[in-house]
C-alpha cells in the first residue's frame, strides 16, 4: 500500500467521526426546544436538516392524542324534479376501525390515516411557537402575516381533501358520478377521563364541526 | 503525540478497518425490507386511491409539495400507466433488496422508490417511517448484504482481502452502524424527554388515553390493560424510564447494551400486538436488532440449536417411553 493510502487510512476515522459529530450536532440542535441559539441558526438548520433528515419525535408526547375523530359524510343529489335531496350522515370511520380490530394485517391502518389527514390540514395542530408569537403581534407582524396566509392555504387544502374523501365514499356507496355536492362533518369525542374509565366511550365530551357543501370531485375508487 | 496515544489510535484504526455488526445489518435489511414490502402489498388494492394520479391527495398539490419535500418518482408523470410502472417497480426493488441481491446498488434504489411513495401522500406515515427514512440513508454506507443474501458469498470474498478499498469500506460500514446507534438514541431520548413534560405520563394515565382511542385498540386486551391501574402505571413509567435510559445503557457497557436492546424489542413487540402499529414496530425492531454484535448472534444461534436438539431428544425419549408402555400392556 502506498504511503499516501496508509496515511489516509490513519486519518479516515477522524474524518468520519468529525462528519458524525457535525451531522448529529446539527440534528440535536434542530430537535431541541426553541432557544436563542436555535432561533439564530434556524434558517441554516432547516436548510441542512430538511427535507432528507427531517425528524420529529413527539411520539405520544407530551401527551397521547386524547380524542377520537369520526368523519361523517352526506351527499346532495338531484331529485329529478329540478330540486336537490340531501342524504343522511354516514360514518366512514367506524367501519375502518372495525376492520382493524378484526384483522391486524389490513389496509385499514393507512386508510384510517387518509381519512384523518383532511382534519389535520383543515383544523391544524397546536403550535406552541406560533401561540407565543401571537401574544406579541407587533414584534412578529410580518411573520404572523406570512403564517396567516399559510394557515389559510392549509385550511383550503384540507377542505379540498375533505371533498375528495367524501366524493370517493359517495362513489363507493351510491355509484360513480351520481353526486353533485358533498359535505363532511367531524365528530370529535374525548374519552371519559381516567377517573370515569368504567363509563362507555360516548360518555366523553363531544364536539361537532360541520364543513360547508363542496362540489363533487372524481377520485380513484376506494 | 505520546506513544500511548499513537498506539491507541492505531488500535482504533485497526478495529475500524474490520467490519462489525454485519449480521445485525443483514437482519435490519431483511426485517425492514419485509416491512416495506408489506406497505406496498397490504395497500395494493387501494394503491390508486392512496397514491395514484387521481388519488385522494390532489396531484397538483403533490407537485407543489415535492419541491419542498425533496423528490418523488411519482412526479415524473400523471399518467396512470407510469404510476403503475413505478409502483410495481418499487415492489420488485424492495423484494430484491430483502433477498439481498446487489445490495450496494439496491439500497439507494430502494430508498428512492420508497421515499417517492411516501412523498406522494406524506400525511399517511408515522414515526416508524420517519426513523426508517433516516436510517436508510445511513444504511447506504453499510454492508447490509453480508448474510442471508445472494450477496453473501461475494461479500465474504471481499472481506477476506486486505486492501485499501476493503478497509475504507469497513470504516464506512462501521460509521454507518454508529450513526444508526446515535440516531436511535436520539429517537428514544427525545421522545422520553418530551413525554416527561406531559401530565398523563407524569401521573401514569397516558396509556389509558392511548388505548382508549379507537385507532390503537385491541378489543378485550386494551380494556383489560386500562382497567388495571397497577399495570397501566407500571407500563407508563417503564416506557419513560426505558426511553430516557436507552442512550446511556446502549453505550455504557456490553451488559447494559443487551438490557437496552432486549427492552426495546419487548417494547416494540407490545406495540406490534396491542396497538397494531405493524410497520412502526417492525422498523424500530429492525433498527434495534442492528445493534446486536455478531458474536451475540452466533451465541443466540448456538443456544437455539442446543434448545432444539434438547427438545428433539426429549420428544424421542417420550415417544420411546409411550411405545414401551403400550408393549407392556399388550404383554399383560
Amino acid at each position: 500500500m502506498s504511503p499516501f493510502k496508509t496515511r489516509l487510512l490513519k486519518v479516515m476515522p477522524l474524518m468520519l467521526m468529525a462528519t458524525l459529530a457535525w451531522h448529529f450536532g446539527m440534528t440535536m440542535l434542530y430537535l431541541t426546544p426553541l432557544n436563542p441559539v436555535k432561533a439564530r441558526l434556524m434558517p441554516f438548520l432547516r436548510s441542512y436538516i430538511e427535507p432528507y433528515f427531517w425528524q420529529k419525535w413527539d411520539l405520544f408526547a407530551p401527551n397521547p392524542t386524547m380524542d377520537n375523530r369520526f368523519a361523517l359524510i352526506s351527499r346532495r343529489i338531484s331529485d329529478g324534479r329540478g330540486g336537490t335531496e340531501d342524504t343522511p350522515w354516514y360514518d366512514v370511520t367506524t367501519p375502518v376501525w372495525e376492520l382493524k380490530y378484526k384483522y391486524r394485517f389490513t389496509p385499514a391502518d393507512r386508510l384510517e390515516r387518509a381519512f384523518k389527514a383532511p382534519s389535520y390540514l383543515a383544523l391544524g395542530t397546536p403550535d406552541l411557537v406560533l401561540e407565543k408569537m401571537k401574544q406579541h403581534p407587533d414584534a412578529f407582524k410580518d411573520l404572523l402575516s406570512t403564517m396567516g396566509q399559510y394557515e389559510m392555504e392549509r385550511k383550503k387544502r384540507g377542505m379540498r381533501l375533505f371533498a375528495r374523501l367524501a366524493s370517493a365514499h359517495c362513489d363507493q356507496f351510491y355509484g360513480a358520478g351520481l353526486t353533485s355536492e358533498v359535505r363532511v362533518q367531524y365528530l370529535i369525542v374525548k374519552p371519559p377521563p381516567f377517573s370515569k374509565r368504567a363509563e362507555p366511550d360516548d360518555a366523553g365530551e363531544a364536539t361537532v364541526i360541520e364543513f360547508p357543501w363542496q362540489p363533487y370531485e372524481q377520485v380513484a375508487a376506494l | 503525540m505520546t506513544t500511548n496515544t499513537v498506539s491507541r489510535w492505531q488500535r482504533l484504526t485497526d478495529f475500524s478497518s474490520r467490519e462489525h455488526f454485519l449480521i445485525g445489518a443483514s437482519v435490519f435489511r431483511v426485517l425492514a425490507g419485509l416491512a416495506i414490502l408489506y406497505q406496498y402489498l397490504i395497500n395494493y388494492g387501494q394503491r390508486n386511491f392512496l397514491f395514484g394520479p387521481s388519488g385522494i391527495f390532489p396531484y397538483e398539490h403533490f407537485l407543489e409539495a415535492v419541491s419542498e419535500r425533496g423528490f418523488s418518482l411519482y412526479s415524473l408523470s400523471s399518467s396512470p400507466f407510469v404510476f403503475e410502472l413505478i409502483f410495481h417497480a418499487g415492489i420488485v426493488v424492495a423484494a430484491l433488496w430483502v433477498a439481498g441481491w446487489r445490495t450496494r446498488w439496491l439500497t439507494p434504489l430502494n430508498y428512492i422508490f420508497w421515499v417517492s411513495l411516501h412523498t406522494r401522500f406524506d400525511l399517511l406515515w408515522d414515526g416508524g417511517d420517519n426513523v426508517m427514512q433516516l436510517v436508510f440513508v445511513y444504511a447506504m454506507f453499510a454492508d447490509v448484504g453480508a448474510y442471508f443474501s445472494f450477496d453473501a458469498e461475494r461479500s465474504r470474498r471481499a472481506r477476506e482481502q486486505d486492501g485499501f478499498t476493503r478497509r475504507v469500506r469497513a470504516m464506512f460500514h462501521n460509521t454507518a452502524i454508529l450513526a444508526i446507534a446515535i440516531q436511535i438514541c436520539l429517537v428514544y431520548g427525545i421522545a422520553g424527554l418530551t413525554k416527561v413534560q406531559g401530565e398523563t405520563w407524569q401521573n401514569g394515565t397516558s396509556l389509558y388515553y392511548a388505548l382508549r382511542g379507537g385507532e390503537f385498540r385491541l378489543p378485550g386486551v386494551s380494556e383489560f390493560l386500562y382497567h388495571n391501574s397497577f399495570l397501566l402505571t407500571a407500563l407508563a413509567y417503564s416506557t419513560v424510564a426505558f426511553q430516557i435510559s436507552f442512550p446511556f445503557f446502549l453505550f455504557l457497557n456490553r451488559n447494559t447494551r443487551r438490557i437496552a436492546l432486549a427492552m426495546g424489542i419487548m417494547f416494540h413487540l407490545g406495540i406490534f400486538t396491542v396497538m397494531g402499529l405493524i410497520t412502526f414496530a417492525t422498523f424500530l425492531m429492525a433498527v434495534d436488532l442492528t445493534l446486536v454484535t455478531d458474536d451475540e448472534y452466533r451465541a443466540l444461534w448456538r443456544m437455539a440449536a442446543r434448545a432444539t436438539d434438547a427438545g428433539r431428544r426429549g420428544l424421542r425419549r417420550l415417544t420411546a417411553r409411550l411405545r414401551g408402555v403400550r408393549s407392556a400392556e399388550e404383554v399383560m
